[in-house]
């Protein structure tokens, strides 16, 4: 396996999934929020978004906190420098694999032409 | 801000305005220094006019502290908790540039650009309604900077309905045109622009809490 496609293998598979990723670029964006606010944003149900916090903080990705806002309890979920890597490198990855793909996809239409040019 | 296209940080700062109470605490204080500036032309102690503007930069200095305080006693935990946005020119460094840049250009950490865009804004136009007493410029005037405010705030991360920035055209326009005495013009602008904010706050928190009632406890975790 070569180029692009070894470069897909090489994703980071805990990044890669969508509800995962969702919930890392929230947080990026955002520095840190609680896990209603997340729930809200991702569009996620409790369930899901406990287990995918879950594998995330076991990865070292994410950083759960229990603190307290007033009087009431607040579960603040934030970013570890790991995670901001991890994401850092996927975004590279991800991006550096789009720009062959449009690359690609430029220097095709040529060659469709130059080979439907005989048939005239 | 609705838009589910917008930012994940533009989308984050937007949610500290979610509740209405970063307009009423800014207007609160607005209403405040305007109603001394009033109470001082009242009492004849116009040389201490300038002092007007202290209990404001202290106010809103704190003013942070305040709307934090105000949200986890009122609306907290109903649709949950992310960090304050930054306040406009204390950028963070960036971490996802590189996704970003594929798209239009848009803020990629949570900023607000409140303070700066409406606050200031507002109490420079209540200032300068000192400056001449030719009435006629006014109503132009008064309604350009309404509109530049409207425009300016767009596409932030608490923009404007046009409808919520007509009252204060209007009401600057009658203000302006009124016989009010000129020295006494920008208090009652400074009041009459902190009341339109806090009419906005006010209205949007008493929505807030309507459509979101308190949950029983707060969502459980991981």
């Amino acid at each position: 396996m070569t180029g692009p496609a070894q470069e897909i293998a090489e994703l980071d598979r805990m990044v890669h999934e969508p509800a995962r990723l969702s919930i890392l670029m929230i947080l990026d964006a955002v520095g840190e929020a609680d896990f209603l606010y997340l729930q809200r944003e991702g569009g996620f149900t409790q369930g899901n978004l406990s287990s995918h916090l879950a594998k995330l903080e076991e990865a070292g990705y994410v950083k759960i906190q229990k603190t307290f806002k007033g009087k009431l309890p607040l579960t603040l979920c934030s970013l570890t420098t790991k995670g901001e890597r991890a994401l850092s490198g996927y975004s590279q990855r991800m991006l550096s694999i789009l720009h062959t793909k449009a690359a690609g996809a430029v220097a095709q239409p040529k060659t469709v032409r130059k080979r439907s040019a005989p048939a005239d | 801000m609705d838009n589910k296209s917008a930012s994940n940080a533009i989308r984050a700062a937007a949610y500290w305005f979610i509740d209405g109470l970063p307009e009423m605490v800014s207007g609160g204080v607005m209403v405040l220094c305007g109603g001394i500036g009033l109470a001082l032309w009242a009492a004849g102690l116009r040389g201490l006019y300038p002092l007007l503007g202290f209990p404001g930069l202290l106010l809103l200095g704190k003013d942070r502290d305040v709307i934090e305080f105000l949200k986890a006693r009122l609306t907290y935990p109903r649709t949950g908790y992310v960090r304050p946005p930054a306040e406009s020119g204390d950028v963070p460094p960036r971490t996802i540039g590189t996704l970003a840049s594929l798209s239009a250009p848009v803020a990629d950490k949570s900023i607000t650009h409140f303070r700066y865009n409406t606050v200031v804004p507002l109490s420079l136009a209540a200032l300068w309604t000192n400056v001449t007493d030719q009435t006629w410029i006014w109503p132009p005037t008064v309604c350009g900077w309404v509109i530049v405010l409207y425009l300016w705030n767009r596409k932030l991360e608490r923009p404007y309905r046009w409808w919520e920035a007509l009252p204060l055209a209007l009401a600057g326009c009658a203000l302006v045109l009124s016989n009010l005495p000129r020295n006494l013009r920008p208090s009652a602008a400074l009041t009459l622009s902190g009341a339109w904010l806090l009419a906005l706050g006010g209205g949007k928190l008493a929505s807030y809490l309507r459509t979101h009632p308190r949950p029983r406890q707060e969502g459980a975790c991981a």
